[in-house]
């Protein structure tokens, strides 16, 4: 029993660091490790930290896979938020403009106008729904896009009323006068002569409403780009030629109608519809068979 | 700079990249860990190819490492299990001692285990103390190596050694009982 009370004592003095066995093992000399394996363990540790491309701070590990999604996260949200943006942009309301405005109209918000103006009645602007805002630029772009092949296809023109020309580069375009871009078979000679005349016809006295309509389209034919020729319509030519008539500009109506029939020589003036052009056609067609 | 740093903070260093942390930690450890692995083998050449183990492999696990013990506890538990390993892929296994049976741990007998030859042999003291911890069962040697090599308590030597604190202490208590009856202490 003492004697083992003995060995515990002598046990926790060694625990403490007392004891003659542990100052003996201190006394014993051991060699360290070759030479060789000190250079081989610690060129393995300089080799395993540059082939991880050299040092880096904790961060990057740690926070590697957070932050990778944090980032994808407010990428994901910054398109979704400019992609909402550029659609406001793009399809903005009609809003009025200043009556004491002197810089043009945006192609779109002309091309809008004019369209409204040459709709039906009982549509009135007002009611013009943002769909038809959102068509009606549509409709401008691809415009702006075709080739001038496509407008062959369109039904208010005669495919023969048409010019199939190839596009030409911005470069010939910017060059054109603006009224080129109302291009017929019979050349754009008969346009500038008919704006010339307009305007002699007009000078000194107020403008008449279809020069400034006239204005309006090469406006719209400059803001488009002339990327394509474009084509009056039948129904607005014929509604200037009448204001011309009304307006007793007779031998300005004479030069308009004969461009018309040049363009749309199979189309039928209605006499109910336009009675002061078909009374003027008849006569220029009575004309034409006594020469 | 990189000398006032602890073996903690030396490794972290190195995990980061810093290959001069991991020399100075490698100074600090190589000759207590060596002699840890040559008594406790009693081979050199095993004792050398084992310690260059633990050092490869802490290089391999360095991206993982995290603070969740000391250093020493963490290097010394990676060289307790390249041991067993070595133990395991022995031809008689891993040896009994480490079982915990207390017959077996009393079983020794330092007459039984040292010839006449070695004990006229090594008349010095340090010389038997040497010859006499070969002969302790390999779970006992460990425990007093890791107590004297490297000043490691008994809670930390469980630890290391996956054992509780009692089968330790109890190693550890039989392990000086013999060393100082064969060294008359």
């Amino acid at each position: 029993m003492a004697n083992h009370t003995h060995d515990d004592s002598e046990f926790d003095a060694y625990l403490h660091g007392q004891s003659p066995l542990s100052t003996l093992y201190q006394q014993t000399t051991t060699t360290g490790p070759a030479t060789a394996i000190d250079t081989a363990i610690l060129a393995a540790a300089q080799a395993a930290v540059k082939k991880r491309g050299g040092p880096a701070s904790p961060f990057s590990y740690r926070w590697m896979v957070p932050t990778s999604l944090a980032a994808v996260i407010v990428l994901s949200v910054t398109v979704v938020l400019l992609s909402n943006h550029e659609q406001d942009v793009l399809l903005p309301l009609p809003a009025p403009a200043p009556a004491t405005a002197k810089s043009e109209p945006p192609a779109e918000i002309m091309a809008e106008d004019l369209r409204a103006k040459q709709a039906p009645a009982g549509q009135p602007q007002e009611k013009a729904t943002r769909k038809d805002a959102i068509k009606d630029a549509d409709k401008l772009k691809t415009k702006r896009a075709e080739p001038v092949t496509t407008l062959q296809q369109q039904p208010a023109a005669p495919a023969s009323a048409l010019v199939a020309a190839a596009p030409e580069s911005p470069e010939k375009i910017a060059e054109k006068p603006l009224a080129q871009g109302y291009a017929t078979t019979s050349g754009s000679g008969a346009l500038e002569k008919r704006q010339a005349n307009m305007q002699e016809e007009s000078s000194g006295s107020r403008v008449t409403e279809s020069v400034k309509k006239l204005k309006m389209e090469s406006k719209l034919s400059e803001a488009t780009n002339l990327g394509a020729v474009v084509t009056k319509s039948a129904e607005t030519w014929l509604n200037e030629i009448t204001l011309l008539l009304k307006a007793g500009k007779e031998t300005l109506a004479r030069d308009e109608l004969k461009a018309f029939r040049k363009t749309y020589a199979s189309f039928t003036i209605d006499a109910r519809v336009y009675p002061e052009v078909s009374k003027l056609n008849t006569l220029l067609e009575q004309e034409k068979h006594s020469e | 700079m990189l000398n006032e740093l602890t073996d903690e903070q030396l490794m972290l260093r190195y995990r980061d990249g810093d290959s001069r942390a991991f020399e100075l930690l490698y100074t600090r450890y190589k000759r207590p860990l060596y002699r840890y692995m040559q008594h406790q083998c009693g081979n050199a050449a095993i004792a050398e190819e084992l310690f260059q183990d633990v050092w490869m492999n802490l290089i391999k696990a360095r991206e993982r490492y995290e603070v969740t013990a000391s250093f020493k506890t963490f290097i010394y538990r990676m060289s307790h299990n390249r041991l067993i390993d070595h133990y395991r892929r022995q031809k008689h296994g891993i040896p009994t001692s480490y079982d915990d049976n207390e017959e077996l741990q009393n079983s020794w007998s330092f007459a039984d285990t040292i010839t006449p030859e070695q004990t006229l042999a090594g008349q010095q003291q340090l010389a038997r103390l040497l010859a006499t911890l070969e002969t302790l069962p390999e779970a006992q040697r460990e425990a007093f190596l890791l107590k004297e090599s490297t000043g490691l308590s008994v809670e930390q030597i469980a630890e290391i050694t996956g054992v509780n604190s009692e089968t330790a202490k109890s190693r550890l208590r039989y392990a000086t009982y013999k060393l100082r009856k064969v060294l008359e202490l």
